[in-house]
C-alpha cells in the first residue's frame, strides 16, 4: 500500500499519545492505589463503593454508640457491684445491733458505720458519667437524683430524677438501654412512707416519697441510736426484710447490666466481622493490584520507548539525503 | 522529417517537464498541511500531424493538474472527524460534572455521612456540647459541600453557554469563508480550460471539515466545484456564494439557556436542540439538556430532600433550653415561581407558585406549562405527560385555601396559579435546581449548639434525653426518605452513578472514534496524502526529462547545422 508521509507523523503522533496516556493512567492508579478516580471509571463498581461507604460509616456510628454504652454500663455495674457491697455490710452491721448484749459504745458504733454507709450509698446513687451526666437520674440527667429533704422534722429520701429509660442505637434492630432510672433499683414503688405524725411523705412535686434503701439504712442508723435496744427486734427484723428487697433489686440489675455488656461485646464483635468484609470488599472493589499495575506501568513504558525509538528511525530515512545537487 | 517538429517535442517536454517539477515542489512544499491532497500533472500525447502519409507525434501536452482524491475516502474521514469532534466536547464536558461528581476529592457522600454520625454522636451523649457542636460544624461542612457542588455545575453550565456562543460564532465564520472559496471556484473554472483550482478544492474541503465538526451537517458538492451546506434538519447554511449564517440566542422558554437561530429575512426561529445531533454544538447542547439540567435537578432534590427531612424531624423535639426545636436549615419548601416564556402574550397575568408538599416524592425533573386557552397540559423533561390532581381554591379546605387560585398537585409539589393566562402560554418550571446552592444553616442555632433539639421530652431537665436526635440520624436509613424508595446515600449513588455512565460512555466511544478516524486518515492518506520519497524520485525523474528536452532542441540545432553544412 501507499504511505504518505504524513501518516508516520500521524501515527507516531497518535502511538505515542496513546502509550503516554496508558502509562499515565497507570501512574495515576499507583499513586493514588484507586482503580476508580470517577464513577466513569465503572459506574457499576462505584455505585457498589458508595454504598459500602454508607455501610461502613453506619457500622462507625455504631461501634461509637456501642463504645459509649459499654462505658456507661461498665460504670453503673461498677456503682451496683459497690451498692450491693454496702447493702451486704448493712446486713452485716442490722445483725450485730440485734444482739442485746452490746455496749452503748458499740452501738453507737455501728450507728456512725450505717450513717457513712448512707452517704456512700446517695453518693453511688448519683454517680456521674464521662459526660458529667447522672447516671440513675433517667432524662434528668443534669438533677441528682436522689435528694434528701425534711418532713416533720425528719430527713427524707427522694428520687428526684426521671423514669424514662435511656437508650443508645447500636444497631440497625437494637435500641439498648443504657440508664435504669434509680426510681426502679434505689426506690420500692408502691411503698409510700409516712412521717412521725403518720402523714404521708411528699416531694416537692406532690409526689410520694417512697420505701428506698436509703430510709433503710437511715432506719438502720437510728435504730442503733434507740437507748433500750430491747424494744428495736422489730425495727431490726423489719430492716432486715426491706434490705433483702433492696439487695433482690440491685443484683437483679447487675444481672441485666452484665447481659448488656455481654450483648455488646457480641454487637462489637459483629461489627468487626463486618467492617472487615466490607472493607475487603471495598478494596477488591477499589483497590489497585500493585503487582498487576507496576507490571502494566513497566509495559507501557517499554512500548513508550519503542514507539518513540522506532519513530525517531522511520523519521531519519529520507530519500532526499542521497540526491546530490550541484 | 521536420526540424521544427523536434524542437516543438522538445519545447513541449521541456514545459510539460516543468510543469512536472513546480507540481512536485509544491506537493513536497505542502506536504505537511493539513487537509491538502497530492496534486499530479496529466499528460497526453499531442494531436499527432499527417505528414507524407503518415502520423508523425508532435510531443507532450499538458492536460490539467488534478488533486488525488477518492471522494468516498474523504467522506467518511469528513463524517468520522465530525464524530470525534462532538464526542471530544462530550468528554470533556460530561467528564468535569462527572469529576465534580464522584472524585475522592470533592465527593457529597461522607460529608452526609458525618453529619449523620454527628447526630447519632448527640443521640449517644446529648448532654456533651462539643457532640452538639460537632453536629453543627459538620451541618455546615456538608452544606458547603453542596453549595460548592452547585458552584462547580453553575460554572460548568456557563462554560458550555459561552462555548455555544462561541461555536456559533467559528461557524458563521466558516460560512462566510466558505461562500467567499465558493466564489472562487466558480471564477477559476470560468478561467481554467481543466477546472478548478486543486487548492481551491482543498480548501473547500477543509471548510466544509470544520464546519462539520460543529454541527450536523448535509452537504452536496455541485459540478461547478461548489459546496452546499445544510445544516440541523436542513435549513441552509452555504449556498452557493452566499453564506445564511445561524445565531445563539437565548430561548424564550428557557431563558437561561441558549439554543441555535436562523434568520430568514426579519424572521428569526429557534431550532429544536434536538436537530442540532452533531459537532461540537451538539454535543454541548446534550451535555447542558441531559447532564447538567440532569445533575442540578438531582443534586437540589437531595438538597431539598435532606433539608425539609432534617427541618420537619428537628422542630418535632426539644432543646436543652426545653423550647421546641427551630428549622435547621433554611426553609426550601418555597420553590418560587415558574419562569414565563419571553413569548407570553403582554396580556397574560398568570403567576405559578410552587411549594414542596411531599419532599420524598419529588423527581428532581424539570416540568413546562403549557396552556391552549381551555386548559394546562404539564409535560416533564423525561418526557412524560403529568396529570395532576387540581383543586380550586377554597377557604375551607387548609391546604388550598385561596378561592382565586388554582392548585395542581403532582410529584410532591403544589403548583399554584393566580392571574389568568392567555392561550399559548408556556412556563418553565424547574422545582429543585439550584436548590444545592440554598442549603444554609439556620444562623441562630449555628451559634448555639444548646439549640440543636436532641430531645423528644419538652422537660428542660430531660438533658439526657437524645431520643430525637436519634430519629434525625435515623433519616439515613430511611428507606423511602427520597424518591419514594431510595435512601439519600442511594439518591446520591444513582446521580454519580447515571452521570458517570454518561461520561464513561463518551470516553469509550470516543476512544474507539479516534482510532477509527487515525485508521481512515491512513486510508485517505494512502491516496490523496504526499510521500516525500516519491516525490524525490519523481524529482530525479522530471529533471532527467527536462534535461532530455533539452537535449532534443540542441539535436535540432545540430541537425540543422548539418544541413547548412552541405555544400
Amino acid at each position: 500500500m501507499r504511505v504518505a508521509t504524513s501518516t508516520f507523523y500521524d501515527n507516531a503522533g497518535y502511538s505515542i499519545q496513546q502509550a503516554q496516556s496508558r502509562l499515565i493512567r497507570a501512574q495515576t492508579e499507583i499513586s493514588t492505589n484507586s482503580k476508580l478516580q470517577t464513577a466513569a471509571d465503572n459506574p457499576t463498581d462505584a455505585v457498589q463503593v458508595l454504598r459500602v461507604s454508607q455501610l461502613l460509616s453506619e457500622n462507625l456510628q455504631y461501634r461509637n454508640a456501642s463504645g459509649v454504652a459499654k462505658n456507661r454500663l461498665e460504670l453503673q455495674e461498677t456503682a451496683l457491684l459497690r451498692m450491693g457491697e454496702l447493702a451486704t455490710r448493712a446486713r452485716e452491721l442490722a445483725v450485730q445491733l440485734g444482739d442485746g448484749s452490746l455496749s452503748t459504745g458499740a452501738r453507737q458504733g455501728i450507728g456512725a458505720e450505717a450513717s457513712a454507709l448512707l452517704q456512700s450509698m446517695v453518693a453511688l446513687a448519683n454517680t456521674q458519667d464521662a459526660d458529667g451526666a447522672r447516671m440513675f437520674a433517667g432524662n434528668f440527667t443534669t438533677t441528682m437524683p436522689v435528694q434528701s429533704m425534711d418532713a416533720a422534722g425528719q430527713t427524707f429520701w427522694a428520687y428526684r430524677g426521671d423514669d424514662t429509660q435511656r437508650t443508645i442505637r447500636v444497631s440497625n434492630t437494637r435500641e439498648l438501654p443504657v440508664a435504669t432510672p434509680g426510681s426502679g433499683v434505689f426506690f420500692d414503688a408502691g411503698k409510700p412512707l409516712s412521717d412521725a405524725l403518720g402523714n404521708p411523705v411528699v416531694d416537692a412535686e406532690g409526689d410520694p416519697v417512697e420505701d428506698s434503701v436509703f430510709a433503710v439504712l437511715q432506719d438502720l442508723a437510728g435504730a442503733a441510736r434507740v437507748p433500750a435496744p430491747g424494744s428495736i427486734a422489730d425495727r431490726i427484723a423489719g430492716v432486715l426484710g426491706r434490705l433483702t428487697t433492696f439487695q433482690d433489686k440491685l443484683i437483679t440489675e447487675r444481672a441485666s447490666v452484665g447481659a448488656r455488656l455481654n450483648e455488646i461485646d457480641a454487637i462489637q464483635t459483629g461489627l468487626e466481622d463486618s467492617d472487615l468484609s466490607l472493607k475487603s470488599l471495598e478494596s477488591a472493589l477499589k483497590d489497585v493490584d500493585l503487582a498487576e499495575a507496576i507490571t502494566r506501568f513497566t509495559r507501557q513504558q517499554t512500548v513508550l520507548q519503542a514507539t518513540q525509538q522506532s519513530f525517531v528511525r522511520i523519521q531519519g530515512l529520507s530519500l532526499f539525503d542521497f540526491i546530490r545537487t550541484g | 522529417m521536420s526540424f521544427s517538429g523536434v524542437t516543438e517535442a522538445g519545447l513541449s517536454g521541456l514545459y510539460a517537464a516543468g510543469t512536472q517539477l513546480s507540481t512536485s515542489s509544491h506537493n513536497i512544499s505542502n506536504a505537511a498541511l493539513e487537509g491538502y491532497h497530492r496534486q499530479v500533472v496529466v499528460l497526453a500525447p499531442r494531436e499527432p500531424q499527417l505528414r507524407n502519409g503518415f502520423f508523425v507525434g508532435s510531443g507532450v501536452d499538458v492536460q490539467t493538474v488534478r488533486r488525488v482524491f477518492d471522494g468516498f475516502l474523504d467522506q467518511q474521514l469528513r463524517e468520522a472527524s465530525a464524530d470525534t469532534a462532538y464526542l471530544d466536547t462530550l468528554q470533556l464536558q460530561t467528564g468535569q460534572v462527572d469529576r465534580a461528581l464522584s472524585s475522592d476529592q470533592a465527593s457529597l457522600l461522607p460529608t452526609i455521612q458525618s453529619f449523620f454520625t454527628a447526630l447519632s454522636g448527640v443521640a449517644a451523649s446529648p448532654v456533651s456540647t462539643p457532640a452538639r457542636q460537632l453536629v453543627i460544624s459538620n451541618a455546615s461542612v456538608m452544606a458547603d459541600r453542596f453549595a460548592s457542588l452547585q458552584d462547580r455545575l453553575n460554572s460548568i453550565r456557563r462554560g458550555v453557554e459561552d462555548g455555544i456562543g462561541s461555536a456559533v460564532s467559528d461557524l458563521n465564520s466558516f460560512a462566510q469563508q466558505l461562500a467567499k472559496v465558493n466564489s472562487l471556484i466558480q471564477q477559476s473554472s470560468l478561467d481554467a480550460r481543466g477546472g478548478p483550482a486543486p487548492d481551491l478544492l482543498d480548501q473547500r474541503d477543509a471548510l466544509v471539515n470544520k464546519i462539520s465538526g460543529l454541527i450536523n451537517t448535509t452537504t452536496v458538492f455541485r459540478a461547478d466545484g461548489t459546496a452546499t451546506v445544510a445544516v440541523a434538519d436542513g435549513r441552509s447554511l452555504v449556498e452557493g456564494t452566499t453564506a445564511q449564517g445561524v445565531g445563539a440566542a437565548f430561548n424564550p422558554d428557557s431563558p437561561a439557556e441558549k439554543s441555535i437561530t436562523v434568520s430568514v429575512g426579519s424572521t428569526t426561529t429557534f431550532l429544536k436542540d434536538s436537530s442540532i445531533t452533531g459537532g461540537r454544538i451538539g454535543a454541548l447542547l446534550e451535555v447542558r439538556n441531559s447532564t447538567l439540567n440532569y445533575a442540578d435537578g438531582q443534586l437540589g432534590r437531595l438538597a431539598v430532600a435532606i433539608t425539609t427531612a432534617v427541618n420537619a424531624q428537628h422542630q418535632r423535639g426539644f432543646d436543652q433550653n426545653g423550647s421546641a426545636g427551630q428549622t435547621f436549615f433554611a426553609d426550601q419548601t418555597d420553590l418560587g415561581t415558574a419562569t414565563p416564556s419571553v413569548r407570553n402574550s403582554s396580556n397574560s397575568t398568570a403567576v405559578l407558585a410552587t411549594r414542596v408538599t411531599d419532599a420524598s416524592a419529588l423527581t428532581g425533573v424539570y416540568y413546562a406549562f403549557d396552556f391552549d386557552g381551555s386548559g394546562w397540559r404539564i409535560t416533564s423533561s423525561d418526557r412524560r405527560d403529568i396529570t395532576p390532581t387540581i383543586t380550586a381554591g377554597d377557604p375551607a379546605d387548609p391546604d388550598h385555601p385561596d378561592p382565586s387560585q388554582l392548585y395542581f398537585d403532582f410529584e410532591g409539589l403544589r403548583v399554584a396559579l393566580s392571574g389568568s393566562a392567555v392561550a399559548g402560554d408556556h412556563f418553565d418550571l424547574r422545582p429543585t435546581a439550584g436548590r444545592a446552592g440554598g442549603m444554609l444553616l439556620n444562623a441562630e442555632l449555628a451559634r448555639n449548639p444548646r439549640l440543636v433539639a436532641a430531645a423528644s421530652s419538652s422537660d428542660a431537665r430531660a438533658t439526657g434525653d437524645g431520643s430525637n436526635a436519634q430519629r434525625l440520624a435515623d433519616i439515613q436509613r430511611d428507606s423511602g426518605a427520597i424518591g419514594g424508595a431510595n435512601t439519600l446515600a442511594e439518591a446520591y449513588s444513582q446521580l454519580a452513578s447515571t452521570v458517570g455512565v454518561q461520561a464513561g460512555s463518551a470516553q469509550t466511544r470516543n476512544q474507539a472514534q479516534t482510532a477509527l478516524v487515525q485508521q481512515l486518515r491512513a486510508q485517505q492518506q494512502s491516496v490523496a496524502g504526499v510521500n516525500l520519497d516519491e516525490e524525490a524520485a519523481n524529482l530525479l525523474r522530471f529533471q532527467q526529462a527536462y534535461q532530455a528536452s533539452s537535449k532534443l532542441i540542441a539535436v535540432a540545432g545540430k541537425l540543422l547545422d548539418s544541413i547548412l553544412a552541405i555544400n
